[in-house]
């Protein structure tokens, strides 16, 4: 946890990228006193996407809260001005693209700190800055926006999928899936595990639910989730996500908000043992370590069974199966599995060509069979996932310790060499692989603007 | 009791021919890890009560190591120069001790010899070697200590068990800090392994967490830190605030100016897996001894 002092340090550098995208932002666009929304929007849906993103930072960063209030009136406006039914889809769309840029502007200034405006290339080079600001702005932007995407003249009614069976595909539901996408990645990437996936089972009623929460009361169909499985019900990475929720739901570690950039090891993850055993008889559990929520155990150990299930059912599915391993492998690490970890990183290597989850893999067996004492085959790992990613800390320590444990301090030295005195390195996924999908969040934004094109 | 000085140069003799040690003495140990030169060194302090015991030679030990008993030579460390490698804690979590572990770092230099060295090791997300290993006499510029985010400590043990050390001296580590890791990368079991690799000595002079800090339940607790510790023959011991400076420092000091260290090559114990050490006075089996517990072999 940061302390205050921590924070403002911290916040620095995202403060002078802020100052400095103002200051763009200021020469190309009315003060934010001005916003015209209607504007706007016109030149988002036009494609003038930097632009506009570059004001709705500033927006947010001077006033924030403004846009949401725009939205509801101007933005509405626009919406209703839409000369046929088809640019009134195509308008909410837009809209609600905007909306969801401004939700993760915080991220979006990191990114653009890295190295000017975003791309498919440069998006990706971010780390986790989004992490837990303005949830309840952030919900009220998105929530708004799926409004957009229903029909709610019969609030009760079920949703519909957005493409009907037999049908093809419209370019606005590709866009409005791609929404769903990007929205499923911030909000993973901010852990608001309750307005993302609801109540977690067995709280979990079947059908329109989640009113009873504050989180969901904003939405018309309970959680995030939820709607976009019903929207999209073959989109398989909505399942990913909702097994990832339940796992979020099974650390057992302090308060959600902090895990994810306070989960430094494996080991951290690890389910003890002695909870474990306890599993048929939850309610008998008592704290396993200084600062467990002795009230979330509970719900962990009920979900954790589901949640490796989960993960094994999607390794069939090729568009999720890399993806699906890595957790599996992970999952079975917390739970002392730790051989059978080693099977899912490696049918993950054998996968995938994407280079994020092939460092991870290499990175988590390498953690395993280092655990395993199995040190040679470690070394082979952790010296792979360096390939990836030279500029890890995680793997050069976990390396030059067990080079160390074998007597060869010069060697160790020289692995670790100055990297335990530098700064986080911006792009390493080990840092988002607790935020789930937010690793592409980047890449979604630019996938969202593709087909809004 | 035994003149210091006479008593090393008997011991440095003995091992100047088959060591090299008159023409390398401040070469360093290659590889550093003992096990792999096949030459053990093992700190002991000797107590009567709370009183060190002086005087001892290698004749009054005896030292087994995994129930075989050794040949040792044996040399009073406080003959011996000593570097020191200062580690302070710049994490949130002992914002309330900053300012106390800063003065501390100032301070430092002036408790050593003039054949002693210091570094300075700040350690928060970051581990930074803020300080060199120079003379103990060249001042310390204490506003490189600097207050920083999360708590790698087992990464800063890591980064300074790696110190290479100079055969003719002793290495001591003492670390400034609440002992709880946040960020590291390493766990209490690497920690645990590295202990067991290194001939430095910890020494933790440990407050407790601030209030202020709000890191209850993230943090890692204490305990493997003060288990490495032990497990290397150091010392934890609370240190409340500046006003203990003197005291901690020297109490640290004193004790450790007071051990002797044994050498010796292992002979009749296979080189691999972890080999219990067991130290014993023999003229006097009433005396506590401190002495590392073991060390990792091959």
């Amino acid at each position: 946890m940061l302390s205050p002092v921590m924070s403002r340090v911290r916040k620095a550098p995202l403060a002078l990228a802020s100052f400095l995208l103002i200051g763009v932002a200021l020469a190309a666009a009315p003060a934010p006193a001005q916003l015209n929304m209607a504007r706007l929007l016109d030149r988002y849906g036009g494609g003038d996407f930097e632009a506009v993103a570059r004001i709705v930072v500033e927006a947010e960063a001077t006033e924030p809260g403004s846009l949401m209030a725009e939205l509801v009136t101007g933005g509405q406006r626009w919406i209703d001005r839409a000369p046929t039914a088809e640019a009134t889809r195509a308008r909410r769309l837009i809209a609600a693209a905007f909306a969801l840029e401004a939700a993760g502007a915080p991220a979006y200034v990191a990114a653009s700190f890295d190295g000017g405006p975003p791309t498919a290339r440069t998006l990706p080079r971010f780390e986790k800055r989004g992490v837990g600001f303005a949830g309840n702005e952030r919900r009220a932007l998105l929530s708004w926006s799926i409004r957009q995407f229903l029909d709610l003249r019969s609030p009760n009614q079920a949703i519909k999928p957005a493409v009907a069976e037999g049908q093809r595909a419209h370019q606005l539901d590709e866009a409005e899936r791609q929404w769903f996408l990007a929205a499923v990645a911030l909000l993973t990437g901010g852990n608001d595990l309750m307005f993302l996936a609801g109540q977690p089972p067995p709280a979990r009623p079947p059908g329109p639910l989640g009113r009873t929460d504050p989180a969901l009361a904003s939405l018309p169909f309970g959680s995030v989730l939820q709607i976009a499985r019903r929207r999209f019900p073959d989109e398989l990475r909505f399942k990913l996500a909702e097994v990832y929720c339940d796992e979020r739901r099974t650390t057992l570690i302090g308060r959600a908000n902090v895990i994810a950039i306070q989960t430094q090891t494996p080991e951290d993850g690890v389910i003890p043992p002695r909870l474990l055993e306890k599993r048929p008889d939850p309610l008998a559990v008592t704290i396993a370590r200084p600062g467990v929520d002795a009230g979330a155990i509970p719900t962990a150990l009920a979900l954790l069974d589901g949640v490796g299930a989960g993960y094994e059912a999607l390794t069939d599915e090729p568009s999720v199966r890399a993806e699906a391993l890595l957790r599996l492998g992970y999952h079975r690490i917390r739970v002392g599995e730790r051989v059978r970890a080693t099977d899912a990183f490696a049918q993950a290597l054998e996968t995938t060509q994407d280079a994020d989850l092939l460092y991870l893999a290499h990175f988590f067996r390498g953690w395993t069979l280092h655990r395993l004492d199995r040190r040679e085959e470690a070394e082979r790992d952790y010296e792979a996932a360096l390939r990836l990613r030279p500029e890890s800390r995680q793997v050069r320590a976990l390396l030059a310790a067990l080079i160390a444990d074998r007597g060869e301090r010069r060697e160790a030295r020289e692995v670790l060499g100055d990297f335990l005195s530098r700064p986080l390195p911006a792009a390493d996924p080990w840092f988002v692989f607790h935020q789930g999908e937010y690793r592409y969040w980047p890449v979604r934004v630019v996938a969202l603007r593709e087909a809004l094109r | 009791m035994t003149s210091r000085r006479p008593l090393l140069a008997c011991v440095l003799a003995a091992l100047a021919v088959p060591l090299g040690w008159a023409a390398h003495a401040q070469q360093t140990v290659r590889p550093t890890f003992r096990t792999t030169t096949a030459v053990v060194l093992v700190d002991v302090a000797v107590r009567s009560g709370t009183e060190p015991v002086t005087g001892l030679t290698a004749a009054d030990f005896r030292l087994l190591d995994n129930g075989v008993e050794q040949s040792i030579e044996a040399v009073s460390v406080g003959a011996v120069p000593v570097d020191v490698t200062l580690l302070v804690d710049t994490s949130p979590s002992v914002i309330d001790n900053f300012n106390q572990f800063r003065d501390d770092a100032r301070r430092l230099p002036t408790l050593l010899r003039t054949e002693d060295r210091l570094r300075v090791v700040t350690f928060d997300r970051r581990v930074i070697e803020v300080g060199p290993m120079v003379a103990a006499g060249k001042a310390f510029d204490s506003r490189q200590v600097v207050a920083g985010e999360g708590t790698s400590i087992f990464d800063a043990l890591l980064y300074v068990f790696l110190w290479e050390p100079v055969l003719s001296r002793r290495h001591i580590v003492i670390a400034l800090t609440d002992g709880v890791d946040t960020t590291s990368a390493l766990d209490e079991e690497d920690i645990r392994r590295l202990a067991g690799r290194t001939d430095a000595t910890l020494y933790l002079a440990l407050v407790e967490p601030s209030d202020r800090a709000n890191t209850a339940g993230v943090g890692r607790p204490r305990a493997p830190v003060v288990e490495a510790s032990a497990l290397m023959g150091g010392l934890a011991q609370a240190h409340k605030s500046s006003k203990d400076f003197q005291r901690t420092f020297k109490e640290i000091f004193d004790e450790f100016k007071n051990r002797y260290v044994l050498r010796y090559e292992p002979k009749g114990v296979a080189p691999d897996g972890w080999h219990e050490i067991k130290v014993e006075v023999t003229k006097a089996p009433g005396y506590s001894i401190t002495a590392r517990k073991g060390y990792g072999g091959r």
